[in-house]
């Protein structure tokens, strides 16, 4: 995901003159798609919208050490993922909460009234959320951001032929817990 | 369920708030707080970098140049021209598109020709005429249609893409060993670029052509071109390469093309299209009413980010409609899509989640590139040096 030509504006606008305006257009640019990143790989939507805050605020910082940025998105996801690894370690948090527990807990009381009239989607957020953290990673990534498997190498670290394996295996995943059992 | 059924219901996720979309309300709220933190570290932050070097460094001009220079190939080119009896095949060949058996030869042949150039600045000229001979290709192309006329178009595209790039990078080292050629070599990438630009847009109308896709993507590297074309020539104003009008005119030329898009958004509109791609029209129409405004005013820098502006909001309506438009074009071939996937739909409509295959465009409903109150506070400083390219003043 190289930078578009509006990113590089942005970007130079940030940095030459600190330009916080253009900042806020990169947070309207990134800002759902990290929060959505961020929101699977934690217990709570509190926890989500304070990790995604917590993100910004790192790249703003990142952006003025004057370090070059090539490819602005996987940076800040870079920077959200850093941020959730440190989150469940100082929280010591090594047991994810039951899928049905986490998806009860979800504030948005008319998105789930939407998400329950096809019981089939909430099955496969359910099943989701019980993936293990980089196979559910990878998943939210390639299929509910549209991302490459190039460009999410580029954020885990991986090689895009490791992450193919890693996506064939979640999909796999969750197509066993969805379906029931003795079919 | 099937692999394919997962898929899919994975994608419908990210248009409903419990599969990730934030609230509003916690978008807005979280935006002003990290703005008034950022506002806060901004005193204490180091002293700024030069707005030159920033410039160089957030506008690379090809930081990759991939154009691979095929020994085959050029071995090949040379046979034509050592032994005569190819010439005539040479010559045939420049009349191929992709899918034809002589194309190779046509390409082989070019990168042949970039070869025995020795500076950048006919390398970049050179390239541009090639980069004609892609548009031409890809008129061709879409003009006739046949199996397997989409791949040829998209491997049209990709020459065209490459050829863009070659150019960028024979600028960027123009930029530094002779600034005068940069700018001439930009201008010339300008005025091509319109002629290019205009081509594609007639082939687009024309009923046989695909509607989507290729087409779209070959604009979309044409203006891009264009508009980085623009941005060298106001960055060599400041030496003097060019005139003050010579820039007006270059980015009123660029606001012209940009208007012609937003009017061909609007004039393709169908009906139950997205409320949003209209409103996306309207802000690109406004913020090319004041980049014109602002020529006027001799801003050619904020005339020239107000276009840059305007362009990607026109590209992100085009974007929301190609989506809204697969979705309808899904739902009334199924006929048998669930209730739920209805509503879904009416999300995307409303609230301008989109595909995110481009997420920074296509899913940008107005708020993406800003939204109008904040905007009006978003023109360039007016402070900055001469040496500043982008407050440039002239």
């Amino acid at each position: 995901m190289p930078n578009s030509l509006q990113e590089n504006l942005l970007l130079f606008r940030i940095r030459a003159k600190q330009d916080a305006e253009a900042f806020g257009k990169l947070y309207d640019a990134y800002v759902q798609r990290i929060y959505r990143f961020v929101y699977f790989k934690v217990a709570s939507t509190e926890e989500a919208q304070d990790l995604t805050s917590e993100t910004f605020l790192k790249l703003w910082d990142y952006l003025q050490s004057g370090k070059s940025v090539s490819h602005l998105g996987a940076l800040t996801y870079r920077i959200a993922r850093n941020l959730v690894i440190d989150h469940h370690r100082s929280r010591q948090e090594t047991a994810s909460l039951d899928a049905e527990e986490r998806l009860m807990s979800l504030p948005d009381v008319a998105g789930l009234a939407k998400i329950e009239r096809s019981a089939e989607l909430s099955h496969v957020l359910a099943a989701v959320r019980l993936l293990k953290d980089d196979h559910r990673e990878a998943l939210v990534m390639r299929y509910i951001d549209g991302m490459t498997p190039t460009e999410i190498a580029t954020v885990i670290g991986k090689s895009p032929g490791a992450v193919r394996v890693l996506l064939h295996r979640s999909l796999e995943t969750v197509r066993t817990l969805i379906t029931p059992k003795g079919e | 369920m099937e692999k394919k059924e997962l898929i899919t219901n994975l994608q419908l996720l990210s248009r409903v708030r419990t599969g990730g979309e934030p609230s509003a309300v916690w978008v807005a709220k979280s935006r002003r707080a990290i703005l008034a933190r950022v506002a806060d570290r901004q005193a204490a932050a180091a002293p700024r970098r030069s707005a030159v070097r920033e410039a160089v460094s957030a506008f690379p001009l090809a930081e990759a140049f991939r154009f691979a220079f095929q020994p085959a190939g050029v071995f090949a080119a040379l046979f034509v021209v050592l032994f005569s009896g190819w010439a005539g095949a040479v010559s045939a060949s420049y009349g191929a598109v992709p899918g034809d058996a002589l194309y190779p030869l046509k390409r082989a042949t070019e990168r042949a020709q970039l070869a025995f150039v020795t500076s950048a600045d006919q390398h970049a000229r050179m390239q541009v005429d090639f980069m004609g001979r892609r548009v031409d290709e890809i008129a061709r192309l879409a003009q006739t249609p046949a199996a397997g006329q989409g791949a040829h178009i998209d491997e049209a595209v990709a020459n065209l893409r490459e050829d863009a790039s070659a150019v960028e990078h024979d600028i960027a080292s123009l930029r530094t060993s002779a600034p005068a050629k940069a700018v001439a070599v930009a201008q010339l990438v300008d005025r091509k670029a319109d002629e290019y630009h205009a081509t594609l847009r007639r082939t687009d109308r024309n009923p046989s052509a695909p509607r989507r896709g290729g087409l779209q993507e070959a604009k979309d590297i044409v203006v891009d071109a264009s508009v980085r074309a623009v941005a060298i020539i106001i960055e060599g104003s400041a030496s003097g390469a060019v005139t003050a009008s010579e820039v007006a005119s270059s980015v009123g030329d660029k606001i012209r093309a940009v208007a012609d898009r937003v009017s061909d958004v609007e004039g393709s509109l169908a009906e139950g299209a997205p409320a949003s791609v209209q409103e996306s029209a309207n802000q690109a129409k406004a913020a090319l009413s004041e980049a014109t405004n602002l020529i006027a005013a001799r801003d050619l820098s904020a005339a020239f980010a107000k276009l840059v502006e305007s362009k990607e909001l026109v590209r992100a309506a085009e974007a929301i409609a190609t989506v809204a438009a697969d979705q309808q074009a899904g739902l009334a071939a199924s006929g048998t899509i669930p209730a739920a996937k209805g509503v879904l739909l009416g999300d995307l409509v409303t609230t301008g989640i989109g595909s995110s295959s481009a997420p920074a465009t296509v899913s940008t409903t107005p708020a993406t590139v800003g939204d109008r109150s904040s905007e009006s506070g978003t023109t360039l400083p007016t402070t900055a040096t001469s040496s500043d390219i982008i407050n440039l003043k002239l």
